[in-house]
């Protein structure tokens, strides 16, 4: 299969979630009980400027009509206007985009630094103690929350040492770089576990195939082996692992950035929640669910570049 | 996911010695399995007896008493930021937080295995349908969708039970499809078809009872994902509501207080740390003993 059938394949498949996606979020905002613009007009609106409200959202035409109407307005990217912020609220999500995509970068950078030597350590020897400790630990890490984490981290690594941040963006690129520090490394030992499990996993399943076998009848080293043998094909199962926690990374970047007052979606969702603004709090979920389908489909094609065998079901 | 973790069948014996992956493939999961249970049989004890061991009511609220230290007459954990309780909200919490996980865990559990057997078993349409539904919700930030759909039905324990079930039913459905797409073309089912039994029968009587375990193994690994998620909520102020006390709410309340008054952070995520590797040991000490079945 050439790469551009590959691409085009997995573009393709990938249609039908969207479309699911904005369904979903469109049926959100109708499970809202009572009506929507008395809602964002509060009780004592007269009748006339609910009414007003309702035909300028086109909550009086039917369901299909308003759905084809939400699409439409999104395939032009106009996610509508913010009743708390009184503004269009593409150009609000556009501004706070670069803080979450800043986190998720981070905190997967980190992820693979902690993570991949970790499982490294204790596939080398399994069942030796390093292996244990590690499974103990990626084990209980499993049931950690971000949010406490967070905390703890922004008070003994931030405001007690002073050693990094405990708020903010920062500014420029050196001051992201050590501003963001420590909310990445919240999200990123939430999804350490995850890798190092399935990292170890698949070390020891190569590590039994015939060729590495091979490789160490052949004399080569034990280190030469798990480097240039079964690191190098534990890789493509990490990636996918790490693709798949994308979605755990854009959730906890919800947690994060409100503890560490991080101004991006997620603390913009939270904004729309406490202001009741049912329209950003759809927005951002929509924006953030295709974000994750983005995701995965560069992580496959990743995949597939990496890998050649692999091809698109 | 516990599945995958476990060591191969094949021991790489160059990797070592002999006999340690033996070894470690035998012996850890037994005592896992008993530590786990162990454990959580505690906390489940400590969360029943929550009303005859908490000192005083955990919403009773002491001026006099504010923030006060672990060790104060009283309070064996302290008081926080309106002189509640810790020790008696904490087991209040266990209370709160373990009724919810586990009985959030039903409905995904019931529905998920039904619709997942049936798209299995049915195939054709029905599973097309089935797992397109399945694919749209993986494909969901989980927590973004479990916040939005809590925040748009208004907090509350009902909506929290709808939400969970709305989301986590996927996960049952995938698991059981797979098992009975791999069952049904097994002899036994064959052989009950010949018999003349109705698909309705061999599909519960015959198909169920055998991929059943796996999926009550997955769900005790599940109550942790469970209970991080409504503790989650609770601290995001999305959560049950007051004055019911809960683990996530409680370290909510603690943030401001992290400085001096750490203990007050650190005692209920201590708490949902430790019933988190409680469930999991059970969780991956079950899962072992099937594997081996």
């Amino acid at each position: 299969m050439t790469a551009l059938r590959f691409v085009a394949r997995r573009l393709l498949i990938g249609l039908p979630v969207v479309i699911g996606v904005t369904l979903l979020v469109f049926v959100l905002i109708h499970l809202v009980p009572g009506n929507p613009a008395r809602n964002a007009l509060g009780t004592r609106a007269t009748p006339q400027a609910v009414a007003a409200l309702e035909h300028r959202w086109g909550l009086d035409k039917s369901l299909p009509e308003q759905y084809g109407r939400f699409v439409g307005r999104l395939a032009t990217g106009d996610l509508g206007t913010s009743t708390s912020y009184n503004e269009a609220i593409g150009p609000l999500v556009a501004r706070r985009l670069p803080v979450t995509l800043w986190l998720i970068v981070y905190a997967t950078i980190l992820a693979c630094l902690i993570g991949v030597p970790l499982a490294l350590l204790a596939a080398t020897r399994p069942g030796g103690w390093v292996d244990g400790a590690v499974r103990f630990v990626s084990v209980a890490a499993l049931g950690l929350p971000s949010f406490w984490l967070g905390i703890l981290l922004a008070e003994w690594l931030g405001v007690r040492s002073g050693l990094f941040p405990a708020s903010g963006f920062g500014e420029g690129f050196a001051g992201h770089l050590s501003s963001m520090f420590l909310p990445s490394l919240t999200v990123a030992l939430g999804v350490a576990p995850l890798l190092i499990r399935a990292l170890r996993a698949e070390m020891l399943t190569v590590a039994t195939s015939d060729y590495v076998v091979t490789a160490r009848s052949k004399g080569l080293s034990r280190w030469g082996v798990m480097r240039r043998h079964i690191l190098r094909n534990a890789l493509v199962p990490g990636l996918s692992v790490l693709a798949v926690s994308v979605s755990f990374f854009v959730g906890a970047t919800i947690v994060v950035e409100k503890i560490f007052a991080l101004p991006g979606l997620g603390d913009l969702m939270l904004q729309g929640i406490s202001s009741r603004d049912f329209q950003v709090v759809q927005s951002v979920t929509l924006v953030l669910a295709l974000l994750v389908i983005v995701v995965n489909i560069i992580a496959d094609l990743a995949t597939g570049w990496l890998d050649p065998r692999i091809e698109v079901r | 996911m516990s599945a995958g973790a476990g060591i191969p069948t094949a021991a790489p014996t160059w990797l070592g010695r002999s006999g340690a992956v033996a070894r470690a493939r035998r012996t850890p999961r037994q005592s896992e399995l008993v530590i786990g249970a162990a454990l959580l049989a505690l906390i489940l004890l400590a969360a029943l007896l929550a009303g005859v061991l908490a000192p005083v009511d955990p919403a009773r609220q002491d001026p006099a008493q504010l923030l006060a230290a672990p060790g104060t007459p009283g309070h064996p954990l302290g008081t926080d930021h309106l002189g509640r309780d810790v020790l008696s909200r904490l087991l209040h919490g266990a209370r709160t937080d373990l009724l919810i996980g586990i009985g959030a865990v039903i409905a995904p559990l019931v529905i998920g295995t039904a619709v997942g057997a049936l798209a299995g078993y049915l195939g054709g349409w029905v599973d097309a349908v089935v797992m397109r539904m399945v694919d749209l919700v993986f494909a969901f930030p989980i927590l973004v969708l479990l916040i939005a759909l809590v925040f748009v039905l208004e907090p509350g324990v009902v909506s929290i039970l709808v939400a969970i079930a709305v989301i986590d039913w996927v996960a049952y459905a995938r698991l059981t499809r797979a098992q009975v797409l791999r069952e049904k073309d097994l002899d036994y089912v064959l052989a009950a078809r010949v018999g003349g039994l109705t698909h309705r029968r061999i599909l519960v009587r015959h198909v169920l009872p055998n991929v059943i375990a796996q999926n009550v193994v997955y769900a005790v690994s599940d109550v942790v994902l469970i209970i991080l998620a409504v503790t989650t909520l609770g601290f995001l102020g999305l959560g049950i509501p007051p004055p019911a006390a809960d683990w996530g709410q409680m370290i909510a309340d603690a943030q401001p207080y992290v400085g001096a008054q750490w203990w007050l952070a650190v005692i209920p995520g201590a708490a949902i740390l430790i019933t988190g590797i409680a469930l999991s040991l059970l969780g991956d000490g079950l899962a072992a003993r099937i594997e081996r079945r």
